[in-house]
């Protein structure tokens, strides 16, 4: 179910009644109920995939249970192992498994023995990335003590499924999350009104931004070759902000949910196109992944304890990890490699570096040199190999000339003013938050009613286009 | 949350009957303007005068007959409704807004396209939208009843929503709504009489056209409505068919009038493409036209 759908508009309301209405009276029957209406929300994309779900619910519970009975290091080590190899099993097989067998036939006839790769006809069951980790969080963090495992299985559903985050994330630690299942909800004004307001904030980045945004992209990508240094140049422009539209107008929508049935999220982004450097930007793009891996991989494998040296690689191999996890597809990969480039020589020169929301001459300067360097970046994760990217780049430096998808027809054009009236208004936004340090938007209630009205007339209700990160 | 419940209703409230009040205003304007053929109708043309035939069609009914010259050859008095990426269902969804809106003429051309002959798909027209606006009529939405399959239904839902119809379709009329309210006489892509044609392109070469034949009967149940529908309000159906850069279409059995006109062009620079003839070519059909369409009205006449 998608969140710009009917059927949400139906669902959500429908759920918010029984929540609170039906349910709110036991707490085991509330989780109950968020557990079915979760399951309900994920199986109207594939019924069959829900099956995913429980076992991984399943695996997991039953490990953190052993954990906690026992002080054995080696049956301890053996439960985590357990746990991990199962749930990254079946993220390796649904998302990997042909990208490996293509890329081990490649290496082979590059040395000289060509083979066929095995490929298999797999679907990759939404959010599996996303429900994965979080999982993993859990089993981890038993293990590491710092969480103490849940006997209540029905909870333990309810935080592997919550239906707001389950496809797209935020990817919620353990430890923030499941402890709010525990506790009695109670329905707080002020929580749901600001919930509803992101609800709108998220549809407007996603309908009016993104969507538009997405059919130029499509057009001047599936055709870089024969378009103008213009049009390739809005291309890019407009994919940095379609991602950002659609990813972080994902996350507004799952937190403000979230909201409206008494549990909080942690913040996924933060303004993250007004970083002034890429340490900065990694500091508010998709938070909740970074600080995934911050957690269970830089970290474990030494963080910045040991040496420099160590501490690059340590942040490389983060950011190639990070690249892959987005998708099995070498240009992600090539996206992380970038990211670690440019993000490696600040390990060196700068630490501790605080995030500021200056906004003076210098620090716009610096704002659009960083823009700049994660839109061509952007450019290996959007096109479909890396040789294209590179094409891709070259055609746009040459400022050749050649046709201009945005203008091509009536529609394109209103396509791409409905997209710049849309960033236009959403950099307004976040700039007026950001000045004020806070980690979200806010505006007064009335105009909900003005964002409403510009999703209504300008947003895309035909022909949508599914949310990118669905697809990782 | 009885506070949250009711803050939300006011301002739910308000958004719908803001959004409603753009929706109808642009319906208005929409209705009241010339911009797209089923208002252009009703706008330019009194419902008292009779037509002495009327052209329905797609791009091929829109760019290759010049009722201005038929009109100029024949001292007639008619119009073209062809719409442009339509194909059987909106023709006779045009018939139907002709006649239901008062509208009388002895003779409706109906151009019918080769893949029109024995069915239609059920789904909605590209540029059924245009009639949107008309919603509140009974055969428009029963139109949009039969084809519209989205979830929502936001056209026919539009008839007590009318801002349905633009937030699904705001690409298309939003921008119209706005292009009618201030220009109200702008027509979309036709001239005073609703005919539009195609550019010469380039240096065109003479070329001979090798035709590639077919036998063909026209089964279409909609042509049998249309049929039914011209009998009720006493006028003359004619199929027409236009012609086609090297396809000869052979119709058996045609059940009413028909002017074939598959195969009369047969060289290649009086095309835009495959399916539309370019100006130079629209003179040369136009006349082919006259001169069967004439046969037709002596035939006619004689045996009323």
């Amino acid at each position: 179910m998608l969140f710009n759908s009917i059927e949400f508009g139906v669902f959500l309301p429908v759920v918010f009644v029984l929540y609170w209405f039906v349910t709110q009276s036991n707490l085991k029957l509330q989780n109950s109920l968020i557990v079915g209406a979760s399951y309900l929300f994920y199986g109207w994309w594939d019924w069959r995939f829900l099956s995913l779900i429980a076992f991984s619910s399943c695996v997991d519970f039953f490990v953190g249970q052993k954990l906690v009975k026992t002080e054995d290091k080696g049956t301890r080590k053996a439960l985590l192992w357990t746990s991990i190899i199962i749930n990254l099993g079946f993220l390796g097989f649904f998302k990997y498994f042909n990208f490996f067998a293509d890329s081990f036939a490649t290496a082979f006839t590059f040395f000289g023995t060509p083979i066929e790769a095995t490929r298999l006809n797999i679907i990759l069951p939404v959010g599996i990335s996303f429900y994965t980790f979080q999982t993993l969080s859990y089993t981890i963090d038993i293990y590491k003590k710092k969480l103490e495992p849940t006997n209540d299985f029905i909870t333990f559903s309810a935080f592997v499924s919550f239906f707001p985050q389950l496809v797209a994330g935020p990817i919620e630690r353990a430890t923030h999350l499941l402890p709010q299942f525990y506790k009695k909800r109670e329905f707080d004004y002020q929580r749901a009104v600001s919930g509803v307001q992101l609800i709108i904030w998220g549809l407007f980045k996603k309908m009016v931004i993104a969507d538009n945004a997405a059919m130029i992209v499509n057009g001047v990508f599936n055709n870089y070759q024969n378009e103008s240094w213009l049009s390739l140049l809005i291309g890019m422009v407009f994919f940095a902000f379609q991602i950002y539209g659609d990813f972080s107008g994902y996350s507004d929508i799952a937190i403000g949910t979230s909201r409206l049935f008494g549990f909080d999220l942690m913040t996924n982004f933060k303004f993250p196109y007004f970083s002034k450097n890429i340490r900065e930007f990694w500091g508010r793009w998709h938070i909740s992944l970074s600080t995934w891996f911050r957690d269970y991989v830089y970290i474990p494998l030494g963080g910045s304890k040991i040496s420099q040296a160590r501490t690059l690689i340590n942040t490389f191999i983060v950011f190639v990890v990070s690249g892959f996890w987005h998708g099995a597809n070498w240009t992600f990969i090539f996206w992380g490699f970038l990211h670690a480039l440019f993000y490696l020589p600040m390990v060196l020169i700068k630490k501790g570096e605080k995030e500021t929301s200056s906004f003076g001459f210098k620090d716009v300067f610096f704002i659009l040199i960083n823009f700049a360097v994660v839109v061509v970046a952007w450019v290996f994760f959007r096109a479909e190999n890396i040789t294209q990217a590179f094409d891709y780049l070259n055609n746009f430096i040459q400022f050749s000339g050649g046709g201009n998808f945005f203008r091509k027809t009536n529609s394109y054009l209103i396509m791409t003013l409905s997209a710049v009236l849309g960033i236009m208004i959403m950099l307004v936004v976040e700039y007026i938050a950001f000045r004020k340090n806070k980690s979200e938007v806010s505006f007064p209630s009335w105009l909900l009613i003005v964002f409403l009205i510009l999703i209504s007339f300008l947003g895309v209700f035909k022909d949508q286009s599914d949310f990118i990160y669905f697809q990782f | 949350m009885k506070r949250f419940l009711l803050k939300s209703s006011l301002y739910l409230g308000i958004f719908v009957l803001i959004v409603n009040m753009i929706g109808w205003v642009g319906d208005i304007s929409l209705r009241k303007s010339k911009l797209f053929k089923p208002s252009f109708l009703l706008n330019n043309y009194d419902n008292q005068q009779r037509f002495d035939y009327f052209l329905l069609g797609s791009s091929r009914g829109l760019t290759t007959i010049d009722t201005k010259q038929v009109d100029d050859s024949l001292g007639t008095n008619g119009v073209n409704l062809s719409m442009d990426d339509t194909d059987l269902k909106t023709h006779l969804l045009m018939l139907k807004h002709f006649f239901a809106n008062g509208y009388k003429s002895n003779y409706c051309i109906l151009t019918l396209d080769h893949q029109s002959f024995t069915k239609t798909q059920q789904k909605l027209g590209d540029n059924d939208y245009r009639f949107a606006h008309f919603i509140s009529q009974n055969h428009v939405r029963e139109h949009f009843d039969e084809y519209e399959t989205t979830s929502l239904t936001p056209i026919k839902n539009s008839a007590y929503l009318p801002f349905l119809k633009y937030s699904y379709y705001n690409l298309q009329l939003v921008p119209s709504a706005l292009l009618a309210t201030v220009r109200p006489n702008k027509r979309h892509r036709y001239d005073e009489a609703g005919n539009y044609t195609y550019p010469k392109k380039g240096i065109p070469k003479k070329e001979k056209i090798t035709f590639e034949e077919k036998v063909v009967k026209i089964t279409n149940p909609l042509v049998k409505e249309a049929m039914q529908i011209c009998e009720r309000n006493n006028t003359e159906l004619i199929i027409y068919v236009a012609p086609y850069k090297g396809k000869s279409l052979k119709i058996v059995d045609p059940n009413t009038y028909v002017i074939n006109q598959s195969s009369s062009i047969q060289e290649s620079h009086l095309f835009y493409d495959f399916l539309h003839v370019n100006s130079d070519g629209r003179v040369v059909a136009t006349d082919f036209f006259i001169q069967d369409f004439k046969k037709i009205v002596n035939h006619s006449t004689g045996n009323r």
